[in-house]
């Protein structure tokens, strides 16, 4: 018996790290966080008031992209703002010709920072090239239309 | 005493190979679903399996503020492409994919974007 209590521990100590092994790190999509939702009154007050919108659209972007590096400085009514503006542009974007278009030429039309306006019309620049791109070799594109409907999901 | 092990070893390969022989027998799946993230930067693309029954649902989601693009591609006997544009905040159609054979059915499927920043999330459900 005492010749066999040392292996006795090294088999406790074996059974020990084959039960930590079993914890190994979880596939990145179970551990990445939702962005933060902003209230749809909030959302709603500022979409539907004229009140000027301004935020930095790329810090609350960076907050969606890497919700795990969420900052103090992106809080729920930058969420929100963002939300209202996306809300304002996309009341003037429809499809023509199989490409997104807009009836406005600057934010000043709509009440937010041409920031915002840009970091839009790029994105829908962007879009519209692979929805070139995929045309051009005889690919087939679901293009959503811009409807009533979808414009009211955004405030809820 | 030999003859018992010889008889034990034979009976156990018996039932072995007949055990082996119904493992293609059809199961049924439990209904279950499967989630997907393609987060961009730094993925712009990403593969996505999981054995289902003969019928998934699969519906995709722009969790992003600006409209992205995705292409779903669905592997199978000819690879089945999907184009579309997520705008933001918002939802696609849901697509059924159905495949007749014994269940658990293996689906594979890659997830890309051509925009500079995405965050999509794959949802299937079955």
């Amino acid at each position: 018996m005492k010749v066999l209590n040392p292996f006795l521990i090294l088999a406790l100590i074996f059974l020990a790290s084959c039960a930590n092994s079993e914890k190994a790190p979880a596939p990145v999509a179970d551990g990445v966080v939702l962005p933060i939702k902003p209230s749809s009154e909030l959302v709603r007050g500022y979409a539907l008031s004229d009140d000027y919108l301004d935020v930095d659209f790329a810090a609350v972007e960076k907050v969606i992209l890497s919700p795990s590096s969420r900052s103090e400085d992106v809080v729920e009514a930058d969420f929100a703002k963002a939300t209202a503006a996306v809300y304002r542009f996309y009341k003037h974007v429809s499809i023509k010709d199989s490409m997104y278009v807009w009836d406005i030429k600057n934010g000043a039309e709509i009440n937010i920072s041409e920031d915002i306006f840009s970091a839009l019309t790029n994105s829908f620049d962007e879009v519209n090239a692979a929805i070139k791109e995929w045309n051009a070799k005889g690919e087939r594109v679901e293009l959503p239309d811009i409807t009533e409907e979808y414009l009211e999901s955004l405030l809820n | 005493m030999k003859h018992h092990k010889i008889i034990s070893f034979i009976t156990a390969v018996i039932v072995s190979s007949l055990t082996n022989g119904f493992s293609n027998a059809p199961k049924s799946v439990a209904p279950g679903g499967s989630t997907c993230f393609l987060i961009n930067p730094p993925n712009s693309s990403v593969e996505w399996s999981f054995g289902a029954g003969q019928s998934v649902q699969v519906y995709l989601e722009n969790l992003n503020i600006l409209p992205v693009t995705v292409t779903l591609v669905y592997y199978f006997a000819s690879d089945e492409y999907w184009h579309t544009i997520i705008p933001s905040k918002s939802l696609t159609e849901t697509k059924t994919y159905s495949v007749f054979g014994y269940t658990p059915i293996q689906y594979r499927f890659s997830l890309s974007t051509a925009s500079g920043a995405a965050q999509i999330v794959g949802h299937a459900s079955w």
